[in-house]
């Protein structure tokens, strides 16, 4: 923004801002084979399948997980003969980043892609919740994004091979219509967060996504640390003997790990798996739109306009309008 | 028994559950996803059906009416109120009539405000107050309700104005932006909600976010992370609170002059000579009067600067274009799983709302 200090000393001038870009960030992961991926909170759920789809297209890929059980069912499920590096791992715990990236490092060598998919599934209200409650969920689904990116960032642009950042928020990261206001505000925030990324690391080697799913057939009660009624006692299994999931309407998970890898390798700002929740989104933006609206009020001095030119506009959107009406082969492709 | 009948009993399941009864009974019954697929599991085991639950009440048809519509003798609260945006409001707030206490941290900032009210307005005080921590909010709702009795309008205004990347900021950077711009509004929640809905005057909470909570822009990561989430904060507030007599507000400002004396033509006391200012922002009063007329409608988003309209759509925009081909069919079941959260109703009601005219955005009264 133009800051004008007082008179008489004049600004100095400001160096010319270097030149919007013409397209959107260029898919800085786009071949994934061979690469290294970490996904937290992958023993289970979306985790599971985003790190399946990952291993089935050919990456390294290094399991997040804090229950020894959890992993042990979730090991048979990945394709046989597939790399994979368990890591045990507190993504609330700071230090805990730095040992994973080691642990990763030593056995892989590099680290491409992460995906931070551990999240507190609280059902608490905003207007009734506990100060440790709200603590609890900022500490999983906010701060261990930072976190991560505070351990992992560097790294990946120290090795520079194209990288990818991918954070699992939810379609109530887009619209609040499920009365879950903790969990709702959070993965708000963290859309947020990806979409600061983006505007800061267009022009590196790294690329960003937010990933927004609807409903997916997984145990919804996974880091809650509650036992799901749904498995208690005697539960249906699978035919490989897992426990039957809880929502067979939903998405499969593997399929939403293959739209994740999808929007990674066309680095996708946005990575949006379930259309039906796309009209009540736009009534949202339509809400924040008709309230910024001048209707009836003065008009705005153009001086100030002027001054604030440069947070008026972000140059990320209508590039990443331009990238999303491309043809694809398909959203559930692993490979461009 | 096949999994298309127990996919029904599950959407009768969810569908039964409404979203009044389900503030309450949200933490007791385990909440929405269980509801979904509880009748499911239970006749997958042989057992008994739930009983049925009792048919929603009809989505309201209008949005929430304003609680707080006529300012007057009433009780504001206003964080970091000593200076920029905050004094504006709590001046806008004190010209509309209210009894104003302002949150402060400095001495002389707080000393260079109080001039600024005019004289023979209700009464001003301030309060040494330190938004983070939620002991801090219990000694000020004591204060405030042994000086005024009640309170009725909470303005979380402190902010942290940092302008690190988010991809350079140190996690303690971090946490101290979240602990003021969003956990700071979670706190004023639960110690004064009970307060506001227990005296049932009418309440209302703003927070001062930014045109960065609407508009991610340039590369202060971190303030704008944090803002969203503020509004992301608001907006659930307004879901939860909707049926309720207290209204919420996101406050999103555009380029505002910060230094409150810049219309007084003295030097502002409290600043050191040569300071940044925003000369042709607008004016901090200016400001507050839209917050305040926001509050007055209760309006759910408060956008003081419609010059930011456009790219706002822009980012909108994106999202929608987010939106995947449809390669195979959705489910039908599963979008009747999704119904209760595919839409939401506060923003169909909003849209409507906003288009009523009013007399205008700057008038203090409803």
């Amino acid at each position: 923004m133009a800051d004008t200090p007082a008179p008489p000393a004049a600004p100095p001038a400001r160096p010319p801002r270097p030149p919007e870009p013409k397209f959107s960030q260029p898919a800085p992961l786009h071949d994934l084979k061979g690469k290294v991926a970490y996904v937290t909170a992958s023993s289970d759920g979306i985790g599971l399948g985003i790190a399946r789809a990952a291993a089935n297209a050919g990456m390294k890929v290094c399991v997040g997980y804090r229950n020894e059980e959890r992993l042990k069912s979730a090991l048979p499920l990945f394709k046989k003969g597939s790399a994979i590096l368990p890591v045990k791992h507190d993504v609330t715990d700071r230090d805990g980043w730095a040992k994973a990236l080691e642990q990763i490092k030593k056995e892989f060598g590099k680290l491409h892609l992460m995906v931070n998919n551990a999240g507190n599934k609280s059902r608490a209200l905003i207007s009734k919740v506990s100060e440790q409650d709200w603590a609890d969920a900022v500490a999983v689904n906010f701060t261990a994004t930072y976190n991560s990116v505070v351990a992992c960032l560097p790294h990946m642009l120290e090795h520079g091979e194209g990288s990818h950042i991918v954070v699992t928020s939810s379609m109530s990261g887009f619209l609040p219509g499920s009365n879950l206001g903790v969990y709702t505000a959070t993965k708000i925030g963290v859309v947020g967060l990806i979409e600061a990324l983006r505007v800061e690391l267009e022009g590196t080697t790294v690329g960003t996504s937010a990933f927004v799913p609807g409903g997916v057939n997984t145990d919804n009660y996974l880091g809650t640390g509650e036992e799901n009624p749904f498995r208690k006692g005697k539960v249906d299994t699978m035919p490989n003997g897992q426990p039957r999931p809880a929502n067979p309407a939903g998405m499969d998970p593997l399929e939403a790990g293959e739209r994740v890898l999808n929007g990674v390798i066309n680095n996708d700002l946005f990575i949006v798996t379930h259309p039906e929740y796309m009209p009540g989104t736009k009534q949202r933006l339509d809400a924040m739109y008709e309230s910024a609206l001048s209707r009836g009020d003065v008009p705005w001095p153009e001086e100030r306009a002027k001054g604030e030119m440069i947070t008026r506009f972000t140059g990320i959107y209508p590039r990443e309008i331009e990238h999303r009406q491309k043809k694809r082969k398909s959203f559930r492709s692993t490979t461009v | 028994m096949s999994r298309k009948k127990d996919t029904k009993a599950s959407i009768a399941a969810a569908h039964g559950v409404d979203r009044r009864q389900f503030i309450g009974a949200t933490i007791a019954t385990g909440g929405l996803l269980a509801s979904m697929g509880l009748g499911q599991y239970a006749r997958a085991q042989g057992a008994s059906a739930p009983a049925p639950r009792p048919p929603p009440p009809p989505e309201p048809t209008v949005s929430q009416p304003a609680p707080l519509r006529d300012l007057k003798g009433k009780v504001a609260y206003v964080t970091a109120g000593s200076d920029g945006i905050g004094l504006g409001i709590a001046r806008a707030a004190s010209n509309a009539g209210m009894k104003v206490v302002i949150g402060y941290r400095n001495d002389e900032r707080l000393a260079a405000a109080l001039p600024l009210f005019k004289p023979g307005n209700a009464g001003v005080i301030g309060v040494r107050h330190d938004v983070v921590g939620r002991e801090g909010w219990q000694k000020l709702l004591d204060e405030v309700k042994s000086k005024f009795g009640k309170l009725h309008l909470v303005v979380n205004n402190a902010g942290i104005k940092t302008l690190k990347p988010a991809s350079q900021a140190t996690p303690e950077e971090w946490d101290y932006a979240m602990a003021v711009n969003v956990t700071a509004i979670v706190q004023s929640v639960a110690v004064i909600l009970p307060h506001m809905l227990e005296h049932g005057e009418g309440g209302h909470f703003v927070t001062t976010s930014s045109m960065s909570g609407l508009l991610p822009a340039v590369t202060a990561g971190v303030y704008s992370a944090t803002k969203i989430a503020a509004v992301g904060v608001m907006e659930a507030l307004r879901v939860e609170l909707e049926g309720t007599n207290i209204g919420t507000s996101a406050f999103c400002p555009g380029g505002t002059n910060t230094d409150n004396y810049a219309a007084s033509g003295q030097p502002n006391p409290a600043r050191k000579a040569g300071a940044r200012r925003f000369g042709n922002s607008m004016d901090p009063l200016e400001a507050g009067e839209r917050v305040m007329n926001g509050v007055v409608n209760n309006d759910l988003f408060i956008v003081s600067h419609p010059e930011f309209a456009e790219g706002m759509k822009q980012r909108f925009d994106a999202m929608m274009a987010s939106t995947p081909a449809v390669e195979t069919p959705i489910p039908k079941a599963r979008i009747e799983l999704e119904q209760r959260v595919i839409r939401c109703g506060i923003y169909e009601r909003e849209i409507v709302h906003r288009k009523k005219s009013r007399k205008s955005y700057r008038t203090t009264e409803a």
